[in-house]
């Protein structure tokens, strides 16, 4: 038993993200003739997979457009989420890009690069199911991604408006599953970014997605990529990256290739920092 | 319920049903051979032996952990140890890891379910202890064993869906993306399922095929 419990430290360890592996840098990238980034393909419509079961999506068209400014191959990496950022220090690829909102615990681990997408926060509710605001969330049922910032909002809001779910937030390994669940009346509310959720809303005629927000707390949810706490030439680089597609007007265009709108205009200029 | 729609599922989902099959049939030609002879070394060990004490703790090790933790800790235990293995051999490596651990106790129990009697009648015959366990034990140990190895190895392919955290594409993977591309839940666990249970059943018949032809030849001893 003293090596189950060895090896389940040690993998905590490495789950923690303790900097082991060695970074790559901007110019090993360039060396490699690749740029890898993490994602995992279940996030319409910034990754999800065609039916010849190849990736497609915001980030992919981002990363692809990323890796040929450096004149490097785009290689995505469908990883799991969960662990994206242990992946992420075991060396699996160079950064992520993949929808993930900035956050101050995020922070912790990895540098952000500058906002390329909108990430407020919404809720997805079935259109007749009477909830219309977050306080008439109060005795049902609700959900959150796993590992996603919303459950901590859900949790700051409740207990802030005195609201009182059923039960604990229950999260779900993709959103898929939740609209499911949704539909199935396991929960009342689902919440993750607003567009992610519109996208599911455009799928299923029963479903709406409602903005909502604690008194503008959370206002300013961003998603950004994610790299290293070592690797910041690779940033510095994407950094500017974003600003060329933003003054180019290609970043807009992205955006309402796979949106539907754009959101550029709101986008700061500065990588979130805590 | 839209069975065009479960047709392209279907479609999509067989070539990553061929890397289930490809990695199942793989861990399975390493995991039965090796946890089998190992159960079979262990029951005939010493008890303190330091390979017994070993083998112990393999077995201990695979029953009291999930699979999920097994297959994460070689996931991102092999590259900090400086090995640099293929997604498709780490897959093949947890697999193998987990199933051999519960073989090594059905061919244990199976060759310790041989009666007493047999060894001492194969003593009686002159016959030292390995060339009892060959010709003796082995051959009717091996018939008890094949029930259990069958549970076994349908537990190994179901296992295999696991290995979809670390981002091997392979059916349950697959499903998922599907899922999440479509958002649409029912049908494609439907053709999931379905595919899963084709695949095992083919297994379960190709193994029973095998006891069968076993159990009429005697068993391994009648080659003899």
């Amino acid at each position: 038993m003293k090596l189950t419990l060895k090896l389940l430290f040690t993998t905590a360890v490495a789950l923690a993200g303790a900097s082991m592996a060695q970074a790559e840098s901007l110019a090993d990238v360039k060396a490699k003739g690749e740029l890898k980034f993490g994602l995992e393909a279940q996030y319409r419509p910034f990754e999800f997979r065609d039916e010849n079961n190849e990736i497609i999506g915001y980030d992919i068209d981002l990363g692809g457009a990323f890796a040929e400014s450096l004149g490097v191959k785009a290689v995505p990496v469908d990883t799991n989420w969960g662990t994206v950022l242990a992946s992420l220090y075991s060396g699996e690829f160079d950064m992520v890009l993949g929808g993930m909102t900035a956050t101050e615990k995020r922070f912790e681990k990895v540098n952000f690069s500058v906002p390329y997408m909108d990430a407020a926060t919404g809720l997805l509710v079935l259109k007749d199911g009477g909830i219309t605001d977050f306080a008439s969330l109060a005795g049902k049922a609700v959900g959150a991604g796993a590992g996603t910032p919303q459950i901590g909002m859900l949790t700051d809001c409740a207990t802030e408006k005195g609201v009182a779910f059923d039960g604990d937030i229950q999260t779900f390994d993709n959103d898929a599953l939740a609209y499911e669940a949704l539909a199935t009346g396991r929960v009342a509310g689902y919440s993750s970014t607003i567009v992610s959720l519109l996208e599911a809303a455009k799928a299923n005629p029963d479903l709406m997605a409602i903005g909502w927000n604690c008194d503008g707390k959370f206002g300013g949810e961003w998603t950004s990529a994610a790299f290293t706490k070592e690797n910041d030439s690779l940033r510095v680089a994407f950094d500017d990256f974003i600003a060329g597609m933003k003054a180019s007007g290609k970043l807009e265009e992205l955006q309402i290739k796979w949106f539907g709108q754009s959101f550029v205009a709101a986008l700061p200029d500065v990588a979130p920092t805590w | 319920m839209d069975p065009v729609f479960m047709a392209q599922v279907m479609v999509r989902l067989l070539p990553p049903l061929g890397l289930t099959m490809l990695i199942s049939v793989t861990a399975l030609a390493i995991a039965t051979p090796l946890g089998l002879a190992l159960g079979a070394f262990r029951a005939e060990a010493r008890p303190g032996h330091w390979a017994a004490r070993l083998i112990d703790a393999w077995v201990f090790f695979v029953r009291g952990t999930p699979i999920l933790v097994q297959i994460f800790a070689i996931y991102f235990l092999l590259p900090k140890a400086g090995l640099d293995v293929p997604l498709f051999w780490m897959g093949v490596i947890a697999l193998v890891f987990n199933s051999a651990g519960y073989q090594i106790e059905i061919g244990r129990a199976a060759v310790q379910s041989v009666h007493k009697g047999q060894w001492e009648a194969a003593t009686a015959l002159g016959f030292d202890r390995p060339a009892t366990l060959r010709q003796f034990i082995l051959p009717q140990a091996a018939r008890r064993m094949m029930g259990p190895v069958m549970n076994e190895l349908s537990q190994l392919i179901k296992a295999s869906s696991v290995l979809s955290i670390i981002t091997l594409f392979e059916l349950h993977k697959a499903a998922e993306a599907i899922i999440s591309a479509n958002l649409r839940f029912s049908e494609v666990l439907v053709v999931e399922g379905f595919l899963y249970f084709v695949f095992i059943y083919g297994i379960s018949l190709i193994a029973g095929l095998m006891e069968r032809q076993m159990a009429s030849s005697g068993g391994l001893a009648s080659s003899r």
